[in-house]
């Protein structure tokens, strides 16, 4: 990997965010964070994706935890915890993510356990694809910059050639 | 969901009318029962039985008063008849007593008498005969019998017994000379009727018996004659005493009846019979039968009078035959019935038929509403549809975005922006499917907002410029100068119009050219005019034209309208004297604000085939079932189309020849745009041309004038003054001039365009030596770049033209403004710029540079990422992640410029902070009301710090109910700039201008 130039990983960068986009993983509010990264806080997004993934493990373990409990009824304390979920998966752009978490609130709305339960495994499934992806995609990016920072000759295209 | 519970009490609504309608129509309905119709015949039967009774009444009636009128008849003539008969004896009576007594001696004898009477018959036409008895007293009986030499006898012939008195009688009509010397008296009915006769003085009748002689029924009427001459006034006694004799005469009455109702026969059947009913118990019968023969119902009665104050006498007459029955009463009672029956079955045929056709307009009503909801349910998935189109486009645009914000070269640029273009197209295409079914609904409601119709047009052409260069096709859109740089209209409908006109034209078209031209009505209306008279006059000419082998048109393919062919072209963009009164129009246009458009859409394509050139703007009809096949399509476009143009105040119509092409042509009407208020807005509407250009000075080299045209017309919009020439040669030549005119401050070409066409077609070196030859002589200054024109082009091609200098660019067609003005800088080495959106940004960056700025968030994803958004505009971030901790940061005096306040958070959401927030500053301001001068507020010695509601769902309601908690405007969650700079720019305008947004201003215009 470390052979690629800096121009293909960034193509391979591009075709995995297309997929990404194209599977509807992310959505435009990913392009609009990564906008937000410049000079001044060059680590911005992973630094943003790496507080989304610690906070949302952390919601997961809480929603786990509350719907394995026998004595279960607390469905507005999870209401309020999907709704943290929902509201920084759609600040990053996990679009899925997001989606599933408006499926999982509807059936705890209507306080459906088995609902909810298929929901959790679903969100779980998701969360992981998401996290890998997102690893992959920040490792791209490191390797880039350290291939942007081997300096190769530049490639010449024939028409620029007279 | 409210929409459809109208619908449902819509349906309700309908139903209720229909209730009310069925009730009006009970009586039909009822008029359908058979039972009613039996009633009816039954009444009708009724009705026409009482018009028979009726009927038969009356002839009944008439019948009686014949008969009536016929007895009367009869009764008077035997009246009459037998009066004269009477009167007649009478005189007899006066005859004898005045020859006979007063004479002397007697002037009758028996031959007198019998002689007389058998002469004057005539007179008595109803008696068998008369005779003449004296009377004789028992006393002169012997004398008597001695003067006449026989003996009185009676009746039954024989000598009469010795009675007071005699009356025999002694002269006789020959007749009844059989009675002489009969001694009445002796009779009797003869002798009664004598006593009678003497007592009363006048002729009695004697009750009917059989005659003498014949046998016959009749009656023997009696005169009394006088000696002498009665006194007035005699008495009974006085009478008997002056008789002399009696006058008698035998009425054959039947004979007689006989006779008289002979002389009447022939008029009708009837039965006569007289009756003497003196003895009114026992009437007797006079004439006729007893027998019970003809009609016994109907009889008339009328009474005679003979005379014989006495006797009574009646006859009685009736009908011989039974009444027939009447015929016309049948009749006539049948028609009616009839007549009444066929009404009848006519009018419960009719219901019949009025029912079944009400209950089949109810059952089809009520598939309406099916059909309604169908279509309901149809527009619903159309809009699921495209809403489900719609997520995986936002997801290629947002990639799109991504690719433009990287470092790309100009071509490179361009197809991005162009892919964007597209992929943004597309999304409004969606929308316009969505609009497809408000205009079957007839609800689609144009805009009337301004807009600039050229950039519309360069839109729909970068969205047809792939598949046109892929197909080889030249796509051109020429736009007259005399069209109004921005109008007002509906830019999305016209836009789909053309889009839809366009996009068939690159389905159906192979080879040659596509080219959309936009004219002033009336100016291309008058050219028309002027072209047909041109044709009317040349017609030799035109055909010399088509036989060619090349034709006037965009790529020198025919096509199907030749009115667009170079020679109209020509016209409309060169004829100074045209334009001047087109432009005279137009002035004249200007006083009622409208204008009026000619699109024409002209491809070479397939075209349509006669037959199906009918049904073309139907919807779902394309010209064959091969053609979905070859092309696709749903052949919907068209017809959508049609509705459209109509909605905008136009016709469309068309012209195609197959195997030449198609020429679609509309007109649409818009509004001027007012020159004075152009302003800024022109600036948003149009899309922004760099102006860099202007000024410069441009040669297009291409042999075929309308091409040429066509490129001197988006080189005009770049403000370059453009000559067009038609080969290379006169180009250089042109150049040359140039060069030996420097010094009259001629300016030189700065660019020429040079068709591909017209390269390659001169193919000898001499392009070459003439450009190099060029070249040296023109050392001395700035040489024009060379710009290739090429519709497709094929490597080997591209590196020829890089050998021959043309190095600097080659612009793929089809040509836009944009496209060329980006092509055009990358050769002239301007330096590129990315104006706005670099502008707003910085003009972001400005505002809220150096701001301090709270942000609360419960979530922390959420808060770095807009307070990294805050900060990449250098603003000053300070984070809370919760109500309480907003509230501690906020407690006054505080140094923050602005708030951003998320809505839902735990225990103390956004609005209830605002709430607190507000509060507290109310609470200062009361008691700061002094004077002193505060930081962080707008500077007018009031707290009031802007908050701003972060939402992740901008609905109107909530944006509502954030103005009520005193928020001052609302952000959508994820952070966009646009968003962002419009919600932050109301709060921060009216500070002083930063330097930085002077720097801004500065850059600006310079760029202009």
């Amino acid at each position: 990997m470390l052979g690629f130039g800096a121009e293909r990983l960034r193509a391979y960068m591009n075709r995995l965010l297309a997929l990404l986009f194209h599977q509807g993983v992310l959505d435009e509010q990913f392009l609009q964070l990564q906008q937000l990264q410049d000079e001044s806080s060059p680590n911005f997004v992973s630094e943003v994706v790496n507080i989304y993934f610690h906070e949302s493990e952390k919601l997961l373990r809480n929603l786990r935890g509350l719907l394995l409990d026998r004595e279960f009824s607390d469905f507005k304390k999870m209401g309020s915890h999907l709704n943290q979920f929902m509201g920084s998966s759609s600040s990053i752009g996990a679009q899925r993510v997001r989606n599933v978490c408006v499926a999982f609130r509807a059936a705890s709305e209507q306080s459906n356990r088995a609902g909810c339960m298929r929901a959790l495994e679903l969100l779980e499934c998701e969360y992981c694809y998401l996290k890998n992806k997102l690893h992959e995609l920040f490792q791209i990016e490191q390797q880039r910059i350290l291939a942007a920072a081997v300096r190769y000759p530049p490639v010449q295209h024939p028409i620029n050639n007279p | 969901m409210t929409e459809k519970r109208q619908s449902h009490h819509m349906v309700a609504v309908r139903v209720n009318e229909q209730m009310g309608t069925k009730r009006k129509y009970s009586i039909i309905h009822k008029a359908s029962n058979p039972r009613i119709l039996l009633l009816w015949i039954m009444l009708m039967l009724i009705i026409s039985a009482q018009i028979y009774d009726h009927m038969d009444d009356e002839h009944k009636e008439r019948r009686k008063e014949v008969l009536v009128s016929m007895c009367d008849q009869r009764a008077r003539m035997l009246q009459d008849q037998f009066s004269v008969s009477v009167n007649h004896v009478h005189a007899l009576a006066i005859l004898v007593s005045t020859f006979h007594y007063l004479k002397h001696p007697s002037a009758i004898d028996q031959q007198t008498f019998a002689e007389y009477t058998a002469r004057t018959a005539f007179e008595r036409p109803l008696m068998s005969g008369v005779a003449y008895a004296e009377r004789v007293v028992n006393s002169e009986r012997d004398e008597f019998e001695k003067e006449h030499g026989w003996t009185i006898r009676t009746m039954e012939r024989e000598t009469s017994p010795i009675k007071d008195e005699y009356a025999p009688v002694i002269f006789s009509q020959e007749t009844v000379s059989y009675i002489e010397s009969l001694d009445m008296m002796s009779g009797e009915e003869d002798g009664e009727n004598i006593l009678r006769a003497r007592a009363t003085g006048k002729a009695v009748l004697t009750s009917p018996f059989r005659l003498l002689g014949s046998h016959h029924l009749g009656v023997v009427l009696t005169f009394p004659v006088y000696k002498s001459n009665l006194p007035p006034n005699p008495t009974v006694k006085d009478r008997i005493e002056a008789t002399a004799g009696y006058l008698g005469g035998a009425f054959d009455v039947e004979s007689f009846v006989e006779n008289l109702l002979g002389q009447l026969a022939g008029n009708q059947a009837i039965v006569v019979t007289v009756y003497d009913i003196t003895n009114s118990s026992d009437p007797l019968i006079m004439y006729g039968h007893q027998s019970q023969e003809g009609d016994m119902l109907l009889t008339h009665v009328s009474r005679l009078d003979f005379g014989d104050p006495f006797r009574k006498h009646e006859m009685m007459c009736r009908y011989l035959q039974k009444a027939p029955p009447s015929w016309t009463a049948l009749t006539t009672a049948f028609f009616v019935f009839v007549i009444g029956f066929l009404i009848g079955y006519m009018i419960y045929g009719a219901a019949i038929h009025i029912v079944k056709v009400e209950d089949d307009f109810h059952k089809m009503q009520e598939l309406k509403v099916r059909a309604e909801a169908a279509d309901v349910a149809k527009s619903q998935f159309l809009a699921t549809v495209s809403h489900e189109i719609r997520t995986p486009m936002n997801g290629i645009l947002g990639m799109l975005a991504l690719l433009l914000d990287t470092e790309l070269s100009s071509p490179q640029r361009d197809y991005a922006q162009t892919a964007q273009a597209c992929g943004k197209s597309l999304i409004t295409l969606i929308n316009e499917v969505l609009d497809r079914a408000k205009i079957e609904a007839g609800k689609l409601e144009l805009e009337a907002v301004p807009f600039d119709l050229r950039s519309i047009l360069d839109d729909v052409l970068s969205l047809f410029s792939e598949k046109s260069r892929n197909k080889g096709i030249e796509l051109a859109v020429f736009v007259s100068d005399e069209v109004p740089e921005i109008v007002i209209g509906d830019p999305g409908r016209f836009r789909q119009v053309i889009t839809n006109l366009v996009g068939n034209s690159v389905k159906f078209t192979e080879r040659g050219h596509i080219f959309v031209q936009v004219h002033l009505a009336e100016q291309a209306k008058a050219v028309m005019d002027v072209r047909t008279e041109t044709c009317l006059n040349g017609v030799s000419e035109n055909i010399v034209q088509s036989s060619g082998h090349q034709f006037h048109t965009l790529s020198g393919c025919q096509a199907a309208d030749d009115r667009n062919s170079s020679d109209t072209f020509k016209y409309l963009i060169a004829d100074d004297d045209l334009r001047y009164n087109a432009a005279i129009r137009a002035m004249n246009d200007n006083t009622h604000q409208n204008v009026t458009l000619m699109v024409c859409v002209e491809d070479t394509g397939i075209g349509i085939p006669e037959h199906a050139q009918k049904r073309v703007f139907m919807p779902f009809m394309q010209a064959d079932s091969s053609t979905s096949r070859n092309y696709g399509g749903t052949g919907i476009g068209l017809s959508i189309s049609k509705c459209l143009v109509e909605l905008m105040g136009g016709h469309i119509n068309f012209i195609s020849h197959l195997h030449v092409g198609s020429t679609f042509s509309f007109t649409v009407d818009f509004r001027r745009w007012e020159k004075n208020a152009v302003g800024d807005f022109k600036k948003s509407v149009s899309d922004d041309l760099p102006m860099a250009f202007k000024g410069l000075k441009a040669i297009v080299v291409d042999g075929k004038p309308v091409r040429a045209a066509v490129t001197k017309y988006h080189l005009k919009r770049l403000g370059i003054r453009v000559e067009a020439v038609s080969s290379v040669r006169t180009a250089i030549s042109i150049s040359d001039n140039y060069g030996s005119l420097v010094s009259k401050n001629e300016r030189l070409p700065d660019v020429i365009l040079v068709e591909k066409d017209s390269w390659i077609s001169c193919k000898d070196d001499s392009f070459n030596l003439a450009l190099s030859d060029w070249r040296q002589n023109g050392q001395s200054y700035k040489l024009p770049k060379m710009i290739l024109l090429a519709t497709n082009i094929t490597s080997s091609e591209l590196d020829k033209a890089k050998a021959v200098d043309f190095a600097d660019t080659v612009i793929m067609k089809p040509l836009r403004a944009s496209m060329v003005a980006a092509c055009l800088q990358q050769a002239l080495g301007m330096g590129r710029k990315t104006q706005q959106n670099v502008c707003k940004s910085t003009f972001l960056h400005s505002l809220l540079c150096s701001k301090k700025i709270l942000v609360v968030d419960d979530n922390i994803v959420n808060r770095r990422v807009a307070a990294g958004a805050l900060k990449k505009f250098g603003a000053d971030v300070v984070c809370a992640k919760s109500g309480e901790e907003a509230l501690k940061w906020l407690e006054l005096p505080h140094s923050f410029d602005a708030c951003f306040m998320d809505i839902q958070m735990p225990e103390m959401d956004g609005f209830e902070a605002t709430r607190r927030i507000r509060q507290m500053e109310s609470n200062a301001n009361e008691q700061m009301n002094g004077g002193c001068t505060i930081r962080g507020t707008a500077g007018n010695g009031v707290w009031h710090m802007p908050i701003l509601a972060m939402t992740a769902d901008v609905i109107h309601a909530t944006s509502d109910k954030c103005l009520k908690c005193g928020m001052d405007g609302y952000v959508s969650k994820p952070f966009e700039e646009e968003n962002l700079y419009q919600a932050v720019a109301k709060f921060f305008e009216s500070k002083p201008v930063s330097d930085s947004l002077q720097d801004t201003e500065i850059r600006q215009t310079e760029l202009l």
